[in-house]
């Protein structure tokens, strides 16, 4: 799985540093709509890694490679959630910053929500790219970030950390994202494996 | 230990089958898998790597049952170049290196530097912008730094240059020098398999129509040129495929022994014995 991790990261390294830059741009103004795409952006880079795998046919060479189905999936995931955790840590730092710079209160509710609505979409969209492929797959994801960047509105009035149980809207939040995710996987690795038969 | 032994594998799709496919290859031998568009060879491949299951019969490569579920593991000693299957366009020689150096248990990058060298491939130019033949001798490249006990090669030498296909057929020859080194190459040039060889599987419409010893194909045919009426006086069976030689002549791909001695036959070619034969299968 390392290897195909490498081969990904070397595979979108250009997309990776815009990513970034973007990350960092959209988490500092001050705006719920671009601080959640910010984090959602970052679930795009599996999609980008498998379009271009999809692109050279990468797939059918790796097959015959000795990679096991669950290192062809998992790496796809993996890639995902490094990204998005990453883009998390940049946007609370950028959030924590302007709050800081612009003494107005750190509202890290809204990036973790969105963290895990991207983590969410990812999970639901990512069994559909290995399933349909990649084109078919995006549509459906650029359908799922949309609808998620427009309630940002609705999702920034979401004020966990006021709430008498703040904590444990988090916790759960994460418990539900990591069975979903753990699902997802799961979902992925079969419809991999019966694309062999 | 065989290489590759299949025994009763089908395989269905909507608009093709490959059907009761028998076939077996000998360790430290090479064969040339060969047949029109859409015969199957890539198919066959897919089974005989794990990339594609068979809905039935036994399917064994270095001995292990391609089936079974740590048959991945097997696939450390196996090399794969594929016709139309590459690596991401935006990788580098060296970036590929350090992926397969992290896939093979076995990389040499000493020996995959050496081939870089002798293949006059850039390091550090990406993927995209090698032209086919270049891909073609990376992917060589790679195939041959694993230490891989067996070689598949799905058309390896198309788009290469004569000479580096000498040059590189001569690489696959070295290979198998070693006595456990084998290789399936599936190649439409078929001059190349003539030259290094030792069988010859011909694949057509989902069948393999036979799997036999070089020598002994180039032993057991002929091409006969001469009359109708020479043509015709020779006994049923003789003949396997006949066609006008545009001057009202005949020229025949016939079985040697079935033709009495006044005949005179030429030498037929692996090229002219497939050739001849697919065009009479198409016939029928």
């Amino acid at each position: 799985m390392k290897a195909l991790m490498i081969k990904d990261t070397y595979s979108i390294w250009k997309q990776m540093k815009l990513m970034v830059l973007m990350v960092v741009i959209f988490s500092v103004v001050p705006t719920p709509f671009l601080n959640i795409f910010a984090v959602t952006y970052a679930s795009m880079i599996p999609y980008t890694a498998a379009a271009l795998d999809e692109q050279s046919r990468w797939p059918a060479m790796a097959a015959m490679m000795p990679y096991r189905p669950m290192d062809m999936v998992l790496s796809k995931y993996a890639l995902g959630w490094i990204f998005i955790g990453g883009a998390m840590m940049i946007s609370l730092v950028a959030g924590a910053v302007r709050a800081l710079v612009m003494q107005t209160v750190f509202t890290y509710s809204v990036i973790c929500i969105g963290a895990m609505a991207a983590l969410v979409v990812m999970s639901i969209t990512m069994p559909l790219i290995f399933k349909f492929g990649v084109e078919k797959g995006r549509l459906v994801v650029i359908f799922l970030i949309a609808l998620i960047c427009g309630s940002a509105a609705a999702v920034s009035k979401v004020d966990i950390q006021n709430m008498p149980v703040n904590g444990l809207f988090l916790i759960v939040g994460v418990v539900v994202t990591v069975v979903i995710s753990g699902v997802s996987v799961f979902i992925a690795c079969r419809i991999y494996e019966r694309s062999m038969r | 230990m065989n290489a590759i032994e299949l025994s009763h594998v089908s395989k269905s799709f909507r608009d093709f089958s490959l059907e009761d496919l028998n076939f077996i290859l000998p360790e430290g031998c090479i064969c040339g898998l060969v047949g029109e568009n859409g015969a199957g060879k890539t198919t066959m491949i897919r089974l005989l790597t794990g990339a594609l299951r068979a809905d039935s019969g036994d399917l064994k490569t270095l001995g292990a049952d391609v089936s079974a579920k740590d048959f991945y593991k097997t696939k450390q000693d196996i090399g794969v170049v594929l016709d139309d299957a590459w690596f991401p366009g935006m990788m580098t020689a060296l970036q590929v290196e350090r992926v397969m150096e992290k896939t093979y248990v076995n990389w040499d990058g000493v020996l995959y530097h050496r081939f870089l060298e002798k293949f006059s491939l850039p390091e550090k130019k990406y993927f995209k912008d090698y032209s086919r033949g270049m891909r073609m001798k990376l992917a060589i490249a790679v195939a041959l730094s694993h230490d891989p006990k067996l070689l598949v090669l799905d058309e390896a030498t198309a788009g290469l240059d004569p000479l580096v296909r000498d040059e590189v057929l001569d690489v696959f020859n070295e290979y198998t020098r070693e006595e456990h080194h084998s290789i399936l190459m599936s190649s439409h040039i078929l001059s190349d398999l003539e030259k290094i060889s030792d069988y010859i599987a011909f694949l057509h419409k989902g069948r393999l129509l036979f799997c036999e010893e070089k020598d002994r194909l180039l032993e057991a045919y002929g091409i006969f040129e001469g009359t109708v009426d020479q043509a015709d006086s020779l006994m049923e069976g003789a003949i396997v495929h006949r066609e006008g030689n545009g001057f009202g002549g005949v020229r025949a791909l016939v079985k040697r022994d079935m033709v009495p001695e006044g005949f005179s036959l030429t030498h037929a070619s692996i090229e002219d014995i497939i050739l001849n034969l697919v065009k009479e299968e198409n016939r029928k």
